[in-house]
């Protein structure tokens, strides 16, 4: 089954993408921080990332460019309440950038799109 | 031979002789140096008059002069043309009567406080007490004292202050915009977050209750109102974002034409008949396309919301001077007198939806180009908004007003004027 990683440090937020995604028949992993995620990603990496940029610690662009280091194959979306980190240039990096909403719509069909044209599902 | 006698004879009355000639020389004179000295202290008189009427009627502000009893006794033509009177015409007549057409002095005057203490006396913005003649001014009151020590006249100062009480008001709308600005770019990502678990869960609760429960209506409330909230985080994020403007050559005809498409929908849904009036040859200006479309779709769908029930909606360009002047006209309900003033203030709005940041937003954009904002209505008439934008030919041309302050870049340049006629 493909796994995906939440990044997210809102319990809640984590909570509901989990569900929500869970729905859509993925198996999802949480992280609260992106060192956590980090060290996830370095035991199993999953199929795909789905990360939040303003976290506790190291935040989401440092922790986007760390996976490239590392990763290069790994898929992130980032995702954030802000479209401001649009306009840095770190950003460019991920696959995808979806705007934090109450509505997932969007974001499951960038994690869909991403999967596909990474021929991960 | 004459006698002694005779020669004193001669010598008293030759002497006399020239006592009278030269007396009546002196006197003459005298006389004449004496009315040259009055000529010359009228002509001085005179002067320092026509001296002190001039500083009179030089100073813009209104000042008139009272005695005791509250009768006029000088007033400078900035009151008199502010009554639409000569100042002759004023003057002799009690000044309650002329201000507040009262059959006794004004109990605000501050010249009773000025007559009872010999001293300065001020009442601010006297609108605010009711009852006195005029809106926007203080009135402060000096006096004039008579050799004896005693007031025998008061001049009252009216200093029209409605520049200050609107540089007041836009230091309190600049101080609510970057109050409000930092206070929801620092909580923005605190509520946006609960709100996306609130809107969330909420939708997963919908999905799964059936078509014919009840509890769908509530659950289509919490998402209605989440996505209210959501939207209004965006608009304020926009107008945090300090909405610099990416110059490059526009056509504002189309930037119209454009939006006019964009709202193509809402137009025809409510059965409003557009009047395009589009100047040919309008030169091009450096702008921001995105910032200025975004300008336009504010008023226009603001327009088009004013009129459910259908109407007109025009909209005219033309090039006056070197600014292109854009108009903007609904047939609408109006906007009241009193929320004129509101209309650019964000989170301002008299409708139940919306975010109250559409024309606030707008106001930013024409104030980041160097232009201004006019708004123009009457209820139960309509509203027409204008655009002014200044004709920029070069990137250099809009740096080059910037560094002298014509582009404000933030700064407050509109206008508002306000029509109260017709039906309320």
């Amino acid at each position: 089954m493909t796994r995906l990683l939440v990044v997210d440090d809102e319990k809640n937020i984590r909570r509901l993408y989990e569900s929500e995604l869970k729905r859509e028949g993925y198996e999802v992993e949480t992280a609260e921080s992106a060192e956590d995620a980090l060290e996830l990603i370095e035991k199993s990496p999953p199929d795909l990332v789905v990360l939040d940029i303003r976290l506790e610690g190291m935040d989401g662009i440092d922790c986007l460019r760390t996976i490239m280091e590392k990763r290069r194959d790994l898929p992130v979306i980032l995702n954030s309440a802000y479209s401001t980190y649009k306009q840095d240039f770190a950003s460019w990096m991920a696959d995808a950038y979806v705007v934090k909403s109450a509505d997932l719509t969007e974001l499951k069909q960038k994690v869909r799109e991403v999967l596909a044209k990474r021929g991960r599902v | 031979m004459p006698s002694a006698a005779f020669w004193s004879g001669v010598n008293a009355l030759r002497s006399l002789g020239i006592g009278l000639v030269g007396g009546a020389a002196i006197g003459w004179l005298i006389t004449r140096l004496a009315r040259r000295r009055t000529s010359r202290l009228q002509d001085d008189i005179r002067r320092s008059k026509r001296q002190l009427q001039a500083i009179f009627d030089g100073i813009t502000d209104g000042l008139i002069i009272v005695d005791r009893a509250f009768h006029i006794v000088a007033v400078n033509k900035a009151e008199a043309s502010f009554l639409g009177r000569e100042p002759q015409e004023l003057v002799g007549r009690p000044c309650y009567e002329v201000y507040c057409r009262g059959g006794r002095p004004c109990e605000l005057c501050p010249a009773h406080e000025t007559f009872s203490t010999g001293k300065v006396a001020l009442v601010s913005k006297p609108e605010l007490a009711g009852g006195y003649h005029r809106k926007g001014v203080d009135v402060y009151t000096f006096p004039v004292v008579d050799e004896r020590g005693e007031t025998v006249q008061a001049i009252q100062y009216i200093k029209d202050v409605t520049d200050r009480m609107k540089l007041q008001n836009q230091l309190r709308e600049v101080e609510q915009l970057t109050g409000i600005g930092h206070m929801a770019a620092n909580v923005a990502h605190e509520i946006r977050n609960p709100l996306i678990a609130v809107g969330g869960f909420a939708r997963q609760l919908h999905e799964q209750l059936t078509e014919d429960d009840p509890r769908r209506e509530y659950t289509q409330i919490i998402l209605e109102e989440v996505t209210r909230l959501e939207q209004i985080l965006k608009e304020q994020l926009t107008l945090e974002k300090h909405l610099v403007p990416v110059m490059g050559q526009v056509d504002v005809n189309q930037i119209l034409k454009d939006v006019r498409k964009l709202l193509s929908h809402g137009i025809l849904s409510s059965h409003i008949s557009v009047v395009g009036d589009l100047a040919e040859g309008l030169p091009i200006t450096m702008g921001d396309a995105n910032q200025l479309k975004q300008a336009f779709l504010n008023v226009m769908s603001n327009a088009i919301q004013s009129m459910p029930q259908g109407g007109t909606l025009a909209i005219s360009t033309q090039q006056r001077g070197e600014r292109i002047i854009v108009r903007i006209s609904d047939t609408g309900p109006g906007i009241a007198p009193e929320h004129i003033d509101k209309l650019f203030v964000p989170f301002f709005t008299t409708r139940t939806s919306g975010s109250g940041l559409g024309l606030a937003v707008t106001k930013r954009i024409v104030d980041n180009h160097g232009g201004q904002i006019l708004v123009e209505s009457t209820v139960g008439v309509g509203s027409t908004f204008e655009i002014r934008l200044p004709i920029v030919r070069s990137t250099q041309e809009f740096e080059h007003r910037k560094l002298y302050g014509e582009v404000t870049g933030g700064g407050r340049g509109e206008e508002r004027r306000s029509g109260t006629g017709g039906p309320a």
